[in-house]
């Protein structure tokens, strides 16, 4: 019998799908019973979801890419 | 995602040897700004640009030895991050390597569970399902950002790099030079952290 303990230790195996069969199964069963635990998993779903929309890394103007540039040819770090 | 502009490896390599400067140009366009990224997470914000330029050098340093087993772009970024977890090594008070990676703590919060295994503490019910109905007129996106700050750098890292950049796991473990199933461990953990610091806020919003 897998505790809830156990299915929030497998939540993101789960999600996954890298679970085996019949632990898998298990899991189901149990979120099936088990209010708690699959308010665990749709959060920790819509957690990774929510990430998905966090800020991304920004593209680098022209000047910096001179700057950077600059520092490999001379091999030097910049003087800030 | 592929850049349009910037050449294939194959191309791209060899003009950077040969000290280009389009080619030079064209690399540092393409990856500069995830260098910058995959340094903040590890560093924090305060010295990312300055790992980042130091890193180019290395990068130049480094490429007539490159053996071409991972991409460029791989290959890059795991200079990066090693140059990134040297400073924190050198700056850090915390010598503990667990404390680090976040590998040493428990798996999840294991106060939320009596010795049976059975919730004391379940999560709340959240206001919205969405992400978009969550995020809508509130601090959420706030609360999300301190949660990730909050992280062990590594966990860090590897939460920001599966699923902000959308890297796969075995890119992140190169890159990173972690194990897959530590990446997985740190991966979850980092998730979990995440989603506890949400379920705080939403509970604290009613």
């Amino acid at each position: 019998m897998l505790s809830c303990k156990d299915i929030t230790e497998n939540a993101n195996k789960y999600l996954e799908k890298d679970l085996p069969f019949f632990v898998r199964l298990k899991v189901k069963m149990h979120l099936k019973m088990c209010i708690h635990c699959q308010r665990y998993v749709e959060q920790l779903q819509t957690t990774i979801q929510l990430l998905g929309k966090m800020k991304q890394p920004v593209d680098t103007d022209d000047t910096t890419v001179d700057d950077i540039v600059n520092i490999i040819k001379t091999g030097n770090k910049k003087e800030t | 995602m592929p850049n349009p502009q910037l050449p294939d490896d194959e191309d791209l390599i060899p003009k950077l040897l040969e000290k280009d400067e389009a080619a030079y140009r064209a690399v540092v366009k393409a990856y500069h700004g995830i260098m910058v990224y995959v340094a903040k997470s590890i560093v924090g914000d305060a010295i990312a640009d300055e790992v980042a330029q130091e890193s180019w050098v290395s990068v130049m340093r480094a490429l007539p030895k490159f053996e071409r087993r991972s991409s460029l772009k791989t290959w890059i970024l795991r200079i990066v991050s090693n140059t990134a977890k040297s400073r924190l090594r050198h700056e850090s008070r915390t010598v503990n390597v667990d404390d680090f990676e976040g590998l040493g703590e428990p798996m999840v919060n294991s106060a939320k569970f009596n010795d049976k295994g059975h919730w004391t503490s379940p999560p709340s019910v959240w206001h919205g399902d969405s992400p978009e109905s969550l995020l809508a007129g509130t601090q959420l996106q706030t609360v999300i950002d301190k949660a990730l700050n909050d992280l062990p750098p590594i966990q860090r890292s590897v939460v920001t790099l599966r699923d902000i950049q959308g890297l796969d796991m075995d890119a992140i473990c190169k890159i990173l030079d972690v194990s897959e199933s530590n990446a997985r461990v740190l991966l979850h953990r980092g998730r979990s952290q995440v989603r506890e610091s949400i379920d705080e806020y939403q509970k604290a919003l009613d």
